[in-house]
């Protein structure tokens, strides 16, 4: 039936590894890394951009995965929440989250780690303001977000101040 | 080292923060197939469906329509039967000829994957022959309205009748009567997780296996035997990480029923993903009532009687009984005292998404109305509203308080327990009630329009029969818990296992928590109406005090003692006068399980240790709470501030506080959006208009205040851990308060806040109606 489906080649790399694969024209970045890398902590929950669950850092920018094709990562780095720990450790993000009762559910939580963590690359002491500002597209609808801020918050002092209980 | 009560950090966290967690859509099977639904694009039409095209396509597998389905399968049942309303109208599995609501499934189609799914669901075509839509509820109570269902005279799908005392001599002696017309819209779970199915008929067991998002999986076992013919235990219902419940996950759709067939008829693994755009349009609603009451109060203030009646939309079909609008008949008279009391309602059918519970369920809007009238009463007898309601509530020695009418498990309605006049005073505390009060006062007229909202509520939570908990202690001397209510975030697998480890005296890590799986253990219920915590959370504590006995009858053996002699210390039975004397809890094991080929040492007892326990409440336990709401009101933008927002709740003692502040902050950002943003708009001709997250909005990290949690404590007697739900509180009492709040600031004659949700061109359109247009405001 319908048109013939367009195959093309994309190489990218993901969490420090580097895939080759052919893909369908028409299938996004987020079906592409669950189900063709089989990385499933990236969540689908709107499919049209306005939720943020699917968020990942594609060069260094938080993009929504759902929105993009595979296609168009080609040749690009890519960051998923499967990369935020060191093997069993925690990285700071996770860890605040874990111990200020960020998540519930956890649905959301890999695009708000993912935000969040592209939040302190480029504000490494953001206000509450800025915090909330910066996550205002990511919806959770379990925690009612003031955990989420405390979080970020929190591993924002931590990583600045190792060493420092927060 | 007592872990019940301690702000624990969860066990789930490690897995869900690496992206490690196994949701419904996480899950793969070999050869598995995928399901694109195709769904009414009409709100009440005949349809004619040609599907010879799909079924033509290489890339389909099969088209599914409403003639293909077994006979037992091709309804609905009614799962959650209730008599007061004895013959509702469930959904066609597919719809078969007439559609009656945009969104109702009319056929399935098959292929390998979710892209040549939705391809394949575009060949498709259906015919609509449409008739007028039957959307406003009042519309369709009249004669000259059509009908939903043709054999359902004026769309009433039942008439509901409460009454307790003498309302109309209670009216008649009144000194000051207030009436309102209140009325809240339609809003949705919108869990960030949508609904799944995945289905895979074993050949071998003939058994059908099926992994969904459910908080009733037991619900779901039965509906899905009945519709196969298979017996319940041939049929296997499990749940992975679960995004959120929130009520409408713990209803029975077509789709439950659907996908397992399809699976059965293909013998192959079958899949459907809900996507957000059918979520929004076809997942069940709730909500949309209209309230017409008043309330008759004495000259000091005092509550007489409340009577009046309201409108329910059901929407088109019956998910789960009469329950929403049962829920606010029975919830009205909230933490307050009402001695007579007369309400009606009626449940009406529209061409709409049915409506069935999302969290709060009914309560929201029984409170509203109530602290609504009392608000009005307040405002029109000049009484302060931490005054009028310190005068009406129950005071802490009336309970155990009877509400004389019936409860909905038909028990006769008693608050087992609570304090709701502490909740107030330790709210308005919160608050700095009294100095607001005072700047206020003092306020000059051009300054920033503050206002303070007020709303107490009551749940009832911890709903009956019963839960079953399995039990075992392992090899290592650790402990599995396996239950049957499965967890949407709930932190079940850490605040069960708190409860365990205590019994023991073991290490929280120690303690397993096993869900979501219909074979861990035979019975239960499901996880809803805050019950899981209370009913599930005692049967654990049961099944522990049962092992704690058998483990206590092995030492008491091992070592020549009696058993009042022993104690539980850090995984062993010990000697309580010489602690250094004992056996461990994996020696208890050993012993109990013998060698292989050779006698057990202990015949008497059996082998093993596992238990297994259960807990019957016997009747439904009361958590209360009050929230207060400081606000500033922009009167040139509109834009509402929340300065300070008080929560107090009464969840009785409280396994892990840590998880309760989640539940009620998440209930309030869910309250809030049902204050401001969340509503489900349709058209006259039942086309929704609230499609995308665009339209249906959610409150986001700008539109949460920071929240101020205290609990103040009354120990059901109903259960031995002393516990109240939690799930909901948070939900219920903030259009309420916030309304209050909002009405308080502006502070006009005409103007007074009647629906809810409300955005900031409602409130621009209010006060332009309510008076001249202010110039002067806040900045
Ligand atoms: S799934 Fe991509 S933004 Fe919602
Ligand atoms: S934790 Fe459930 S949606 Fe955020």
């Amino acid at each position: 039936m319908g048109a013939p489906k367009q195959i093309l080649h994309v190489d990218l790399v993901v969490n420090g590894t580097a895939y080759s694969r052919d893909v369908e024209a028409r299938r996004t970045l987020a079906d592409f890394l669950r189900d063709d890398l089989n990385l499933t902590g990236t969540h689908l929950g709107c499919e049209h951009g306005a939720c943020g669950a699917c968020t990942v850092i594609v060069d260094g920018q938080p993009n929504r995965a759902c929105l993009v094709l595979a296609v168009q990562a080609d040749g690009s780095e890519i960051q998923t929440v499967e990369g935020l720990a060191a093997g069993e450790q925690l990285n700071p993000v996770q860890e605040a989250f874990k111990k200020h009762h960020a998540l519930q559910c956890g649905f959301c939580t890999p695009g708000f780690l993912m935000a969040a963590s592209a939040l302190l690359q480029t504000n490494s002491d953001p206000t509450e303001l800025e915090v909330r500002e910066y996550l205002s597209g990511n919806i959770c609808r379990c925690t009612g977000y003031q955990f989420i801020i405390d979080a970020v918050l929190s591993a924002a002092h931590k990583m600045r101040e190792p060493g420092t209980s927060d | 080292m007592s872990l019940f009560g301690k702000r624990q950090v969860r066990a789930e966290d490690d897995a869900l923060l690496m992206g490690r967690g196994r949701f419904i859509d996480d899950i793969r099977l070999p050869g598995m197939l995928h399901v694109a639904i195709v769904r009414s694009a009409a709100a009440r039409a005949k349809i004619r469906v040609n599907v010879e095209a799909a079924r033509a396509s290489d890339d389909v597998v099969a088209v599914i329509t409403a003639g293909d389905l077994p006979a037992s399968a091709r309804v609905l049942p009614d799962c959650h039967p209730n008599p007061a309303l004895p013959d509702p109208r469930e959904p066609p599995v597919l719809a078969d000829g007439e559609v009656r609501y945009v969104g109702e499934p009319i056929c399935a189609v098959v292929a390998r994957d979710r892209y040549l799914a939705e391809d394949g669901a575009d060949l498709v075509e259906v015919e609509y022959e449409t008739m007028p839509a039957i959307i406003d509820i009042e519309a369709a109570l009249t004669a000259a309205s059509p009908l939903v269902h043709t054999d359902v005279p004026l769309n009433r799908a039942a008439q509901i009748k409460l009454a307790t005392g003498n309302t109309d001599q209670a009216f008649g002696a009144a000194h000051h009567i207030v009436r309102d017309r209140l009325t809240i819209q339609r809003g949705a779970g919108q869990a960030m997780e949508t609904r799944g199915i995945v289905a895979n008929w074993d050949r071998y067991q003939q058994k059908m296996v099926v992994w969904n998002v459910s908080q009733v999986p037991y619900v779901h076992r039965a509906a899905i035997a009945k519709a196969l013919k298979l017996d319940e235990i041939s049929v296997q219902v499990l749940n992975g990480d679960v995004g959120g419940g929130f009520g409408y996950k713990g209803l029975t759709y077509t789709e439950d029923l659907l996908i397992p067939v399809i699976a059965q008829m293909l013998e192959q693994p079958i899949k459907w993903i809900e996507d957000r755009a059918e979520h929004l349009i076809a997942s069940y609603h709730e909500r949309t009532q209209i309230h017409e009451l008043e309330m008759a109060l004495d000259a000091n203030g005092r509550i007489l009687g409340v009577r009046g009646r309201f409108l329910h939309d059901n929407g088109a079909y019956v998910p789960w009984g009469p329950v929403v609008p049962l829920l606010t008949a029975v919830n009205i008279p909230g933490p307050y005292k009402v001695p007579n009391f007369t309400v009606e309602c009626d449940i009406v059918y529209t061409n709409t998404v049915p409506v069935a519970p999302v969290r709060g369920a009914g309560r929201p809007q029984a409170c509203y109305v109530m602290e609504r009238l009392l608000d009005a009463a307040g405002r029109e007898m000049n009484i302060d509203a931490a005054d009028l309601r310190r005068l009406n509530l129950i005071p802490p020695d009336d309970y155990p308080y009877e509400l004389g009418f019936i409860s909905r498990d038909g028990t006769r309605r008693t608050y087992d327990s609570g304090n709701v006049p502490a909740l107030l005073e330790r709210a308005l505390d919160l608050v700095d009630y009294t100095e607001r009060r005072q700047l206020q006062a003092k306020a000059p007229a051009d300054g920033p329009m503050v206002g303070i909202g007020i709303a107490c509520c009551v749940e009832d939570t911890g709903l009956g029969p019963y839960e079953e908990v399995g039990m075992s202690i392992e090899a290592d001397g650790s402990v599995t818990v396996r239950m049957g209510t499965p967890s949407q975030g709930q932190g079940q697998r850490t605040a069960f296992a708190q409860i365990a480890a205590d019994a023991f005296d073991i290490p929280f890590d120690k303690v397993r928590v096993v869900a979501g799986n219909t074979e861990e253990v035979r019975y239960s219920i499901g996880t809803f109406a805050s019950r899981a915590g209370v009913v599930t959370g005692s049967a654990v504590h049961q099944a522990a005090q049962q092992m704690k006995d058998r483990a206590l009858g092995f030492a008491a053996a091992l070592l020549q003692t009696k058993t009042d002699a022993l104690m539980f210390r850090d995984g062993a039975v010990v000697l309580a006068d010489d602690t250094s004397r004992g056996v461990t809890l994996s020696e208890i094991v050993e012993t109990s399980l013998g060698e292989s080929g050779a006698p057990l040492a202990l015949r008497e007892f059996g082998p093993g240790m596992s238990v297994t326990g259960s807990f019957s409440p016997a009747t439904n336990t009361f958590a209360t709470g009050c929230h207060v709401a400081v606000v500033e009101v922009d009167l040139q933008t509109c834009k509402v501030n929340i300065i300070k927002y008080a929560a107090v709740e009464d969840f009785g003692n409280l396994a892990n506080p840590l998880i309760t502040d989640g539940q009620v902050l998440g209930g309030i950002a869910l309250g809030i959006g049902n204050t401001f943003f969340e509503k489900v708009e349709y058209d006259e001709d039942g086309q929704i208009l609230t499609g995308t997250f665009m339209d249906y909005l959610m409150a986001t990290t700008m539109d949460m205040p920071r929240v101020d949690i205290d609990y103040v404590a009354t120990p059901s007697p109903l259960n031995p851990l002393g516990m109240k739900g939690a799930g909901q509180g948070g939900t219920i009492p903030v259009p309420a308060v916030l309304s209050a709040a909002i009405d308080d600031a502006v502070r006009r004659e005409g103007f007074r806040l009647r629906h809810a949700p409300f955005s900031e061109s409602d409130l621009f359109q209010l006060l332009a109606e309510s008076g001249p247009p202010l110039t002067k405001g806040a900045k």
